[in-house]
């Protein structure tokens, strides 16, 4: 048994001495190990977290504390804590109880044993790729900014009814911008590629990538206002979704009112073209888990088949409010590579890896589809879009006119912007076929029709 | 402690490190959330750990853990030593400004200790305002938070710096969403400080929680705004995220140095009106408190643009030497285990004459846009291009305030925008948040902004025509 284990089950044995009814420990070790360069490497970095959150109940009063440390004072003082807030608090009249089975799924490829062994030095030799290929593709590009990280993150949980299960999993993540044009050059670009495989950042078509964009966007200018159809790259496609849907089809969101969705399964949402699935089992997917943060098996969720609303994202406690099964999508973190250990939260229901179903063209067939318009290839500020009004809009930081299906000028600088309900209906109707993912979200290259462009 | 940070201190420089420093860090943070007349959850948490970074051959190794072990921290500070001599082909040549080391202990005066007020009185609190959220027409969703974040902080380093900080922030916020004819809009906001729980005693939530309700009715069935380029005015709350995102970002030492910044290499050149003078003060009055940085150097207050010209940049102790200037102080880290990197603290624009009255009388259209239920902003510094997203806003025709628009996200370039600058109000207000933070480099660092409000000539508005 693991430090792990053996913490989450002390820690429940206490907690249930304490006086609490039912306990639960969910514990935590991550290390990072992280290279920061621009031109030449800056730093390297090593961290390793360990820590622990609690959760106990006591007539249907829940207290939660969590703290950075596996020490059996420290497990304590968090008990101690924990219940003086469970005392204090209101009944939660909608608490059942905590999971008296947990269990775990097979999936695939979410641990790499390399990245549990790398060395300072592969990572070096990863940067010294990444430098090399920028300058292969122009000797003026300069890497304002850059970041290879690996981690390797491991957890248990264990409860009161006996329960207990643990799981590791492993990241990787790279991020480059890049910059032509000397000191006088405004033609930048950014890449980011997240993986749980070392082997999955693909460092070298990234920075080339990157380099060949960034010189295109030397002479970037904005448009004429006006109304234009646009294609989105993938994973950009990919964050416009987790802005807009990931907080509307959550259980919770629904329960408490917060989703214009409430009340709409079984009815049309989207045009026929348009089917998402939640896959919390893809192989290798950033989302894919043994078991989700309640201790419950991840599966397969349809949110949207062809367009019609199917299921929301359950974890046990909206579950159990409503006298149902979880769908295994408990978190306590939200995906992203800066977010708080995930030992420090409850758990609140989150997209797995929620997939937009691809189809089957290429992004090139898709660019000469639209004819003319927008490909849109980084935005900022789409995060910033309210998903419950469904009030899109993204500022474009690089994209290109599409001028009789080929690809025109760079352009930036201009808001792009539509009602997100209006758009499910039948104006993202044609995607291609290449999944890729921003944060918790899978997405192809996008067709986005009618979209407000507000420029010059 | 101090003996645990001296040991790692004397264990790197015997690897024969040219400058190491420590920082041991304890923070605790509770948020709690109640929904619709119920708590939601009580979140408490207590993070305590070592940071390590030394210097070799002119990189930086970084090492931290929350495993406050002599003999876990000894093989972390001999890892960052490996790490550091495994880069050194390929190193920066790292060079440190030279700083007096300082040995100083500040602690914010707070009169109640959050700590001190027992759980039940603050949900009793947060109860109230929720329900008083819950008022107004078509309000379907009321959503509020009292958080708590006490942040203690030490430093030491080989050059002899000894510094302890201790600052406590308390806040509230209120996320309401309202429906009408089909629609749904939501509006948050918040109002924090740093101060003890005297901040939420003294504060009328209720009140609070109930304005922020009223607007989101009101906001969900106002018209969206006409697409295109227009005059506006900004209030103190945006002109503080304005300036965060439109210039701040721009003038950080970092992104000077790598050439990412479109400001790199325009000290002294006029970039905005002669009329604007803008600051990055880490004492000043309602902002985030940050008397050091997280290499030991006193916050000074910043001159970044005065009269109208580029003063200075936002520096640490190694980006400093890079551009033959003083480092400023804003060498800052989210935690024990992130690099200090430059962030601002609190930006903010010195006031003018202008009553608000007289902003309004010249504009024959424009908006007034406000910054209450604004959800942020977000700059792509090397591209120069910003953007944020105003909370309900108004139409402004033949110099008078008509009917409120919403969904308004703004645009626009940071060299261009901030020459369209030509009047400056009189009040002046800074804010900081205990929820949210500043994000760059996967770091987050709690910052303040603020100013008076602001005329500008010419603002990119994305509403919609559909």
């Amino acid at each position: 048994m693991s430090d792990l284990l053996t913490s989450a089950e002390t820690a429940v044995k206490l907690a249930m001495k304490k006086g609490f009814e039912e306990a639960e420990a969910f514990t935590s070790k991550i290390t990072k190990q992280e290279i920061i360069y621009r031109g030449r490497i800056e730093a390297t970095k090593t961290n390793i977290i360990a820590g622990l959150g609690i959760r106990g109940i006591v007539d249907q009063r829940i207290g939660f504390f969590s703290i950075s440390s596996l020490e059996r004072r420290d497990i304590e003082y968090a008990i101690d804590q924990a219940f003086k807030i469970a005392i204090a608090t209101n009944e939660d009249s909608d608490w059942k109880s905590l999971p008296r089975e947990y269990g775990k799924t097979s999936v695939e490829k979410v641990v790499d044993k390399r990245v549990e062994q790398l060395t300072a030095k592969d990572l070096v030799s990863e940067v010294r790729l990444v430098l090399d290929t920028v300058r292969e593709v122009d000797q003026s590009l300069e890497v304002t900014r850059g970041y290879i990280a690996t981690g390797v993150s491991s957890n248990a949980i264990a409860n009161s009814h006996g329960c207990k299960l643990e799981r590791k999993e492993t990241n990787a993540a790279s991020w480059i911008a890049v910059k032509a044009g000397g000191s006088n050059g405004k033609g930048v670009s950014h890449e980011f590629s997240q993986s749980r495989h070392w082997r999955g950042l693909k460092n070298e078509p990234l920075a080339r990538s990157v380099s060949e964009r960034a010189l295109k966007m030397l002479h970037a200018k904005t448009v004429p206002s006006g109304k234009l159809s646009t294609v989105w790259r993938n994973d950009v496609f990919g964050s416009v979704i987790d802005a807009m849907l990931t907080r509307i089809i959550t259980a919770d969101a629904i329960q408490k009112n917060r989703s214009p969705w409430a009340g709409k399964i079984g009815k049309p949402v989207a045009s026929e073209q348009v089917s998402i699935v939640d896959e919390g089992t893809m192989a290798a997917g950033i989302g894919t888990r043994h078991f989700d943060d309640d201790g419950v098996p991840q599966k397969r969720v349809p949110v949207i088949e062809k367009g019609i609303l199917r299921g929301f994202l359950y974890d046990c406690y909206t579950a159990y409010k409503e006298n149902r099964k979880t769908t295994g999508n408990a978190h306590r973190d939200f995906g992203t590579f800066s977010s708080p250990p995930n030992y420090m939260k409850t758990p609140s229901p989150y997209p797995n890896n929620l997939i937009v179903k691809p189809q089957g063209a290429s992004p090139d067939e898709l660019i000469r589809e639209t004819r003319n318009g927008l490909y849109i290839v980084e935005t900022i500020g789409e995060w910033l879009s309210n998903p419950i009004s469904g009030d899109l809009s993204a500022t474009v930081a690089s994209g290109f006119i599409i001028e009789k299906g080929e690809l025109g000028r760079a352009v930036k600088g201009m808001i792009v912007s539509a009602n997100f309900f209006d758009v499910l209906r039948g104006r993202m109707d044609l995607r291609a076929n290449d999944l890729e993912n921003a944060g918790p979200v899978y997405a192809p290259t996008t067709q986005v029709l009618d979209m407000t462009v507000s420029g010059e | 402690m101090e003996d645990l940070l001296q040991y790692l201190t004397n264990k790197a420089r015997d690897l024969g490190v040219q400058y190491t420093d420590s920082r041991f860090q304890d923070v605790k943070q509770t948020l709690i959330t109640a929904e619709n007349g119920s708590l939601r959850s009580y979140e408490s948490d207590r993070s305590f750990g070592v940071g390590i970074r030394v210097l070799v051959d002119g990189a930086w190794g970084i090492a931290s853990s929350t495993i406050l072990d002599r003999k876990v921290l000894g093989q972390k500070v001999s890892e960052a030593v490996r790490m550091a001599k495994a880069a050194r082909k390929l190193t920066a040549s790292t060079r440190l400004a030279k700083v007096k080391p300082v040995e100083a202990t500040f602690k914010l005066p707070i009169k109640i200790d959050p700590d001190n007020i027992p759980p039940d009185v603050k949900v009793k609190a947060l109860l109230e305002a929720n329900k008083s959220g819950r008022s107004g027409a078509g309000i379907k969703n009321s959503f509020s938070r009292l958080g708590f974040l006490r942040d203690v902080r030490m430093f030491t380093s080989s050059e002899g710096a000894k510094i302890k900080t201790d600052i406590t922030t308390c806040g509230f916020s209120q996320s309401s969403v309202a429906e009408a004819n089909g629609s749904m809009e939501r509006v948050p906001e918040q109002r924090s400080q740093c101060a003890g729980y005297e901040f939420i005693e003294d504060g009328d939530w209720n009140t609070f929680a109930g304005e922020v309700s009223q607007l989101a009715s009101k906001a969900v069935a106002a018209p969206m705004p006409p697409p295109g380029t227009h005059v506006a005015i900004l209030d103190p709350e945006l002109i503080g995220l304005f300036l965060h995102e439109a210039l701040g970002h721009a003038s950080e030492g970092d992104l000077v140095v790598s050439k990412e910044s479109v400001l790199e290499g325009r000290l002294g050149d006029s970039i905005a009106s002669e009329s604007v003078t803008i600051y990055d003060d880490g004492l000043i009055s309602s902002g985030y408190v940050v008397p050091f940085d997280d290499e030991g150097v006193p916050k000074t207050k910043t001159t970044i643009v005065e009269k109208g010209r580029l003063a200075g940049f936002l520096l640490s102790r190694d980006t400093a030497p890079e551009l033959g200037l003083e480092p400023t102080g804003n060498a800052r880290a989210q935690s024990f285990e992130h690099k200090p990197i430059v962030r601002m603290t609190n930006v903010y624009m010195q006031p003018g004459s202008y009553s608000f009255d007289e902003l309004l009388r010249e504009i024959d259209y424009g908006f007034y846009i406000r910054g209450r239920g604004s959800l942020g902003g977000q700059v792509d510094v090397g591209g120069g291009t910003f953007t944020f997203r105003a909370g309900p806003s108004y139409l402004i025709e033949k110099g008078e305030l008509k009917h409120m628009v919403r969904a308004v996200s703004l645009a626009g370039k940071v060299l261009e925008t901030l020459r369209t600058i030509d009047a400056i109000g009189k009040d002046f207000t800074v804010t900081t948040s205990v929820f949210g933070g500043c994000g760059k480099d996967g770091q987050m660092a709690k910052v303040g902004d603020g100013g008076p409000h602001v005329r500008l000539g010419k603002l990119t508005i994305g509403g919609r025509t559909d």
